[in-house]
Order: C-alpha cells, then sequence, then structure tokens
C-alpha cells in the first residue's frame, strides 16, 4: 500500500510547534494510527482528509503533499 | 498490572452467569458430558480474551485502533467458533432432528460463543470510548472504512464461491452426495460456510492492517 504520493506531515507538525501526532488527529478528526500510517507513507488520504491536514497546518495541499510521478511499476501497469 | 477491583469483579459475575448458563440450566440434558470440552472452550475463549486485553489494553490503544482490536478479537473468536463447528459437525450426523439434546447442545455452545463474543467487543468499544473521550479523538475513521469495506468485498467473495461448489455439488454430486444431503445437513453446512465467511472477513481485516502498519 505504499504510494507515489509523498507528504511532509511530519516536518510541518515539527514546524508548527510541535504538534503531537495525537493533536493532529483530533484536529483532522481520525485516529492516531491513520496519522502514524500517513507519516510512514502507508497510507493515501481521501482528498477531504488532505485538505484537513492542510487546513490543520493553515497551507496548502501543495506543501503537505507532493506527488513523486509516474514509477516504472506505474508504467509496466498502465502498458499491459 | 494491578487490576481494578471493578473489573475484576465483573469478569468473576460475567464468569458465574457463563456457568449457570452452560452447567446448571434447567434444558440441559443429562448426557451433558458431550458439551463439556465445548463449554470449557467457550469459557476459555471468553475469559483469555478479555484477561489478555486488559492486560495489553494500554499498549494496544496506543498502537492499535479500535478497529485494529476489533478485527483481531472477531478473527480469533470467530476460528475459535469455526473450528468447535467442524470439530462437532460429525456428531450432529446426517439425520440430525433440532429436537436432539446433542444437537441443541453444540447449538447452545455456538450461540454463547457469538454472545461471548458480543459481549468482548461491547467492552472493548465502551473502554474505547471512555478513554478518547475526553480526548476528543476519533475511534474510527476514512482507514478503519476503507479496510472494512475491502474485508467485506473479500468474504463476500467467498461467500459466493462456496455457494456455488455446494449448488454444483448438490446439482451434480450424484447419488454419493444425495445421502449426505439432508434438509438438516445443507442448514448445517450454510450455517458453516457463513462461518467461516466471517473469517475470512475478518483475517482479511488483520490482513490489511498489519500490511498497512508495516514497516
Amino acid at each position: 500500500m505504499s504510494t507515489n504520493i509523498k507528504n511532509h506531515i511530519r516536518r510541518l507538525r515539527f514546524e508548527s510547534g510541535d504538534i503531537t501526532q495525537e493533536a493532529l488527529a483530533r484536529q483532522c478528526g481520525v485516529t492516531r494510527q491513520t496519522i502514524i500510517s500517513l507519516e510512514a507513507g502507508k497510507y493515501t488520504p481521501s482528498l477531504e482528509l488532505a485538505f484537513r491536514l492542510a487546513h490543520a497546518f493553515k497551507v496548502g495541499v501543495d506543501d503537505v503533499f507532493e506527488w513523486q510521478g509516474i514509477t516504472e511499476t506505474d508504467s509496466r501497469t498502465a502498458k499491459a | 498490572m494491578k487490576l481494578p477491583s471493578i473489573r475484576v469483579l465483573f469478569l468473576d459475575g460475567l464468569a458465574l452467569v457463563l456457568l449457570y448458563m452452560l452447567f446448571l440450566s434447567p434444558d440441559l440434558p443429562k448426557e451433558a458430558h458431550l458439551g463439556v470440552w465445548g463449554n470449557l472452550i467457550i469459557l476459555a475463549a471468553i475469559w483469555g480474551a478479555l484477561y489478555a486485553w486488559v492486560k495489553v489494553r494500554k499498549v494496544a490503544n496506543d498502537t492499535r485502533s479500535l478497529g485494529e482490536q476489533l478485527a483481531g478479537i472477531s478473527f480469533f473468536f470467530m476460528v475459535v467458533v469455526a473450528a468447535f463447528f467442524f470439530w462437532r459437525l460429525h456428531q450432529l450426523g446426517w439425520q440430525t432432528s433440532l429436537a436432539d439434546h446433542h444437537t441443541r447442545a453444540i447449538g447452545r455452545n455456538v450461540v454463547m460463543m457469538l454472545i461471548g463474543f458480543y459481549i468482548v467487543r461491547y467492552i472493548i468499544t465502551q473502554q474505547h470510548r471512555a478513554l478518547l473521550g475526553t480526548g476528543g479523538e476519533a475511534m474510527e475513521d476514512e482507514r478503519d472504512s476503507e479496510i472494512s469495506v475491502r474485508a467485506g468485498a473479500h468474504s463476500h467473495l467467498f461467500l459466493i464461491f462456496a455457494i456455488i461448489v455446494l449448488i454444483v455439488q448438490l446439482g451434480f454430486g450424484g447419488n454419493v452426495f444425495e445421502q449426505y444431503a439432508t434438509p438438516v445437513n445443507i442448514a448445517h453446512w450454510l450455517i458453516g460456510i457463513l462461518t467461516l465467511s466471517c473469517v475470512v472477513e475478518y483475517g482479511s481485516a488483520m490482513w490489511q492492517y498489519h500490511h498497512i502498519n508495516a514497516e
């Protein structure tokens, strides 16, 4: 379930005054385990959650998430 | 870890009620020895699940979401129910009457396991709600929902596959199969298929949680 979308949640948490995973989870209405999975790059959030995260950090969605582009695996899948 | 006295009292009370219902209930047949192992399995499963969870609940709440905890507990119980059901399936016989004491004892054990399962689920959910109630953190979110939907789809696929196999066997199994295909026996097979579909659902959820948590 690893994704092509990289996120900067961990960095933003520290830059925003050491927000804990628990506090961020409360702000976004998700469980702390989801924040952990997001930071580990194991889970791709819904568009709504992406906006909630961006709102929590008071930045744009682009500042939180970064698309890594099409990987070699994706290209093979698309061709097949 | 020192257990709070109210929880110990509650667990003791629950065990006593279960013991009464399993061994002293007025409708139990005299040949109750047939159900002893099943009853012990029920008690061991319910008690073990509650005790183990009480022991690890702080760590579990820190590292696992409610959905993941429930998936694990549900998988454990459904495996126990399925194992007991298939272990005892031959005792139900091919021409069993539902009025038969042995059949009812097996049915009661399965039902008691399911009741125990719902009690454990309820206790864990309420405990989790109490812990999170003050913090305002969500109990379940979109990640749990997605996993639940995928697990349900896997269970559905298994159910369709198993029912098709049963239909084909009933239709084309020939004389050898026909002698076993009594109405009551078909009902037992369907119960078995439903139980296994639950095992598949919770097993799939557990696997997905494990996969998403893996480093």
